[in-house]
């Protein structure tokens, strides 16, 4: 366009240009809310949290196996740690036995140099300094133990002792550096050595019973399998010994006890014993339900039999792997089939040599963010007990919320004797002391309910208790509201009264709900985590974030077992975090001056 | 004035009474009364000799008389200052007597240190609205008011008590101790309970004097201080602070309620022996005697403080009383 100039442009025509209205410059003001909350980098990251967080939780749900009443105490309070199966590269072609304990691993390799790979328990990973390049020639674990052997003959032993089973008499300790070790053993809190002068010495133990051997059988002991409660042993003329009085010394069938069976193989699992006859034939005996008898013979020559702790593996001369046991959860039966030249197990580790030397292993790949008392995964739980969690906080919201909008509503327009009323009525439902009253409440009706009742109470007295504040602000909005112009001007067109409640006041007054659901859900899902926290909230073993953090009240707890309450209370902060940080933005969209105010 | 307070104490009696029903209905429906208790100490007594205790317990305790009887001679029994037995046997207000000193001492020193952080705090970030300084104090609050309790609890004992070992996990100091050095022992127990209650205190009131500040400092009787030449300080504190301190004055009294309420949590992860891990030890030994009287104590501080909100309201800004 030619430049105008002062002249041109004061006495030339003027040239009328007719805008176009711009529709997509014209917006509503929900658009205007959500380009206000657009804007909030914060709120949106904030959005984009809770968003993140909730489908962890239910996706990840629907994904992880969960039992709530599974417990397994053999594995209680393990630090994070997903690296039990991970041994050494090295390893492979090179290995000459690997024992496992619930959560780490030893292995010898054929130059007697030990390796070992997992997460401590008491110390049993901790290798002092001076073994490290000693040669060995048996290393044994328990589940929180180790006993090893040096090339020398020189009995190590570090980890738990508080069965005294780290610490040998001086008979014993003469008795074992003069002869030459075979064999060294390690369950539950004792420790032992098999001699090759078949002789057995055992120490430490709380409980007599579990580690009490008669004199005649221990000068003929040739093999022997530590368990936690047991120990099995093979004697010389081939007959099966049990300890302990447990199912597993009683009920061991009399054809192996006086040597009718010639044993040649013995193997255990938690409560079940394995033996294998010079003839090839398996019997077993111990706990039942657990899949782990033997219920057919088998034709194929039997290399070895091995046990963990809810398996065994059958390992043919022909390299294939049978497996038994039907209450392995951590994918224990998961075997290798076919070519396997040796195998290992332990509580619920498995690895197998194949024929090509790789090893394989399979089982417990370990808790990510560790274990709790029961043996429980911290993580499984913290994704279970995430969607109680956030489903508590949604329901006490929305209970909240709808009571909130009706009394605030109805007192707001009705008015007068009701008003009065109303309002004094939340003016005693806010002088009723939340948190005791809320735990008196929950105390005392909840013994009379079940699990899931319960849950539902703790979320209805939640939310039945938290409305007061929604009711004033909607009252307040409405008493404003309907003194505007433009509700008179419905009110002289005739229009009806709910009518226009409903089409000119009640928008307001639900962007004002929303906000206000939005900015107290962080608070519900607190006091949820709070009252659970107490042992008031959520029962377990359904878990929610509180009710995890339970054990937190315990200083040991906090001192030894942080991930039990730092990963739970993560939860609860970062989710609450989120939803006020988007609870914020929400607040400052719909009402860009509140923050000023 | 005068007028005022009777009218709002006139709209307190119902509310007392409504009160004191919602909580003797809940001592009704606590499962196992008094006798039950009585009996099932004394299991060791014949069957005959049970029954005549049995029916001399429930006259004792006024159980064979119809529930608003009951109420009537439960509220004057309270007025009087008779709150009941424990299941050992004292009376309730011996048994509370230390638990309640101990919460009191140690809501004090929470109210008075957040009273003076917040608002200083508050006025510096409203002054230095969107500057870092006020970020900062947004920021702690947001984090503050999502940060469950316990977890601040946790985090303090696991840091300064178990790893720097600076101070007591939590308890109580020793009774042998007296003088200058049980205070000073008390003094270190108190300390990161102090810290715990006073970070979520904080959180909520910082930024509530905060937006007073800003909402005040927007003011026109500001704009005309300014031009008239003043001192941004007599601006700041003499103007804009003195109105100000009226939705401030509210939000920390009504606070207080909360806070007695509120520090059952950090009470039970200190270990404090106090009116609220009192509250959770009593539920958790069925002992509903203490549990009624702690709900009322704090049911009543609450109705005070709701009460002295108002008044101290209608005080500050006249316009109250006469809507």
């Amino acid at each position: 366009m030619k430049k105008k100039t002062i002249f041109g442009k004061l006495f030339s025509k003027k040239e009328v240009v007719i805008k176009e209205v711009d529709n997509s410059k014209i917006i509503t003001p929900g658009q205007a809310v959500f380009n206000n909350f657009k804007s909030n980098k914060l709120a949106v990251t904030g959005l984009f949290m809770f968003i993140l967080v909730v489908a962890t939780v239910f996706i990840g749900s629907a994904l992880l196996k969960f039992d709530e009443n599974y417990v397994q105490t053999t594995l209680q309070n393990i630090a994070p740690g997903a690296n039990y199966l991970k041994a050494p590269a090295s390893l492979n072609g090179n290995v000459k036995k690997i024992v496992s304990g619930t959560s780490f691993s030893y292995a010898i390799d054929k130059s007697n140099k030990l390796h070992y790979w997992g997460v401590d328990v008491d110390g049993a990973l901790k290798v002092p300094e001076k073994l490290k390049s000693k040669s060995f020639s048996d290393i044994a674990v328990s589940d929180n133990h180790v006993v090893a052997v040096d090339s020398n003959g020189e009995l190590h032993l570090w980890g738990n002792n508080s069965g005294r089973q780290l610490e040998l008499d001086e008979v014993t300790e003469r008795k074992v550096s003069t002869g030459q070790v075979k064999k060294v053993i390690a369950g539950r809190l004792y420790s032992g050595v098999v001699m090759e002068n078949k002789q057995i010495h055992v120490w430490g133990t709380n409980s007599l019973e579990q580690i009490a051997l008669k004199t005649d059988w221990k000068t003929r002991v040739v093999d022997a399998v530590a368990l936690p409660e047991n120990i099995i042993l093979l004697l010389d003329d081939g007959s099966v010994k049990v300890t302990g009085i447990n199912i597993l010394s009683s009920s061991l069938p009399e054809s192996l006890a006086n040597g009718e069976k010639k044993v040649v193989k013995i193997a255990g699992a938690y409560l079940n014993g394995l033996a294998l006859t010079a003839d090839n034939e398996l019997i077993s005996w111990g706990g039942s339900h657990r899949g782990l008898e033997i219920t057919k013979q088998y034709d194929k020559k039997i290399k070895d039999i091995v046990g963990g702790y809810a398996v065994f593996h059958i390992l043919f001369e022909d390299g294939t792997v049978e497996t038994l046991g039907t209450t392995a959860v951590y994918g224990e039966q998961l075997s290798v089939k076919e070519n396997v030249d040796t195998i290992y197990a332990g509580y619920f580790q498995n690895y197998a040599v194949m024929k090509d030397n790789t090893i394989k292993p399979w089982g417990l790949k370990g808790f990510l963010l560790g274990s709790d008392e029961f043996g429980r995964d911290v993580f499984v739980r913290l994704v279970h007990g995430g969607k109680t969690s956030l489903l508590v906080g949604i329901v006490a919201v929305l209970i909240s919320t709808f009571i909130g909008l009706l009394i605030g509503t109805i007192a707001g327009f009705v008015g007068g004797v009701v008003d009065n009323v109303l309002m004094r009525f939340s003016e005693i439902v806010t002088s009723i002391p939340f948190l005791p009253l809320l735990i008196t409440l929950s105390s005392i009706i909840g013994t009379r309910l079940t699990q899931n009742q319960r849950m539902y109470l703790v979320m209805v007295i939640i939310g039945v208790l938290s409305w007061v504040g929604l009711a004033r602000l909607v009252r307040g909005q409405i008493l404003v509201e309907r003194e505007k112009d433009f509700v008179l001007a419905a009110r002289a067109l005739g229009i009806r009264q709910y009518k226009i409640i409903l089409k000119h006041i009640l928008p307001s007054v639900l962007s004002i709900a929303i906000v206000n659901m939005s900015l107290s859900y962080g608070g519900m899902m607190l006091t949820e985590a709070g009252l659970s926290f107490l042992g008031f909230g959520v029962m377990p073993p359904t878990p929610t974030w509180g009710n995890m953090l339970n054990g937190a009240q315990k200083a040991e707890v906090i001192q030894f077992y942080w991930w039990r309450w730092v990963f739970p209370a993560l939860a609860v902060f970062i989710t609450v975090l989120a939803v006020n940080l988007a609870g914020d933005g929400i607040r400052d969209a719909v009402d860009p001056k509140a923050n000023e105010k | 004035m005068f007028k005022y307070i009777i009218k709002r104490i006139f709209t307190l009696i119902p509310v007392f009474f409504a009160m004191s029903i919602i909580i003797f209905g809940i001592s009704q429906m606590t499962p196992g009364n008094m006798v039950d208790i009585k009996l099932a100490q004394n299991a060791s007594l014949k069957q005959a000799d049970r029954e005549i205790m049995r029916i001399a317990l429930t006259k004792k305790y006024g159980l064979d008389k119809p529930i608003h009887e009951r109420y009537v001679i439960w509220l004057k029994n309270t007025f009087t200052g008779d709150l009941g037995e424990t299941v050992d046997g004292k009376p309730v207000t011996q048994a509370l007597a230390e638990p309640m000193k101990n919460t009191i001492i140690l809501n004090l020193f929470v109210i008075l240190i957040s009273l003076t952080i917040s608002i200083i705090v508050g006025i510096k970030s409203a002054v230095k609205k969107g500057k870092l300084y006020d970020r900062f104090w947004q920021v702690f609050s947001l984090v503050g008011t999502s940060m469950p309790t316990f977890f601040i609890g946790i985090i303090l004992i696991f840091i300064v008590a178990i790893n720097l070992k600076l101070l007591p996990t939590g308890g109580m100091p020793s009774v042998r101790l007296e003088g200058l050095s049980y205070f000073v022992e008390l003094l270190r127990h108190m300390i990161l309970p102090i810290i715990t209650l006073t970070i979520g205190s904080l959180a909520g009131t910082v930024r509530y004097v905060r937006n007073a500040m800003v909402d005040a400092l927007n003011q026109d009787y500001i704009r005309t201080a300014r031009s008239k030449g003043l001192s941004e300080k007599v601006v700041v504190y003499s103007h804009a602070f003195k109105n100000a301190l009226i939705p401030v004055v509210t939000i920390v009294i009504g606070s207080i309620g909360g806070l007695f309420a509120g520090s059952s949590i950090t009470e039970t992860v200190f270990s404090w022996n106090g009116l609220g891990s009192r509250l959770v030890s009593a539920i958790n030994a069925r002992d509903w005697g203490i549990v009624m009287a702690v709900n009322l104590f704090t049911a009543a501080i609450y109705l005070l403080t709701n009460f002295i909100t108002d008044i101290a309201y209608a005080l500050v800004d006249p316009r109250v009383k006469l809507s």
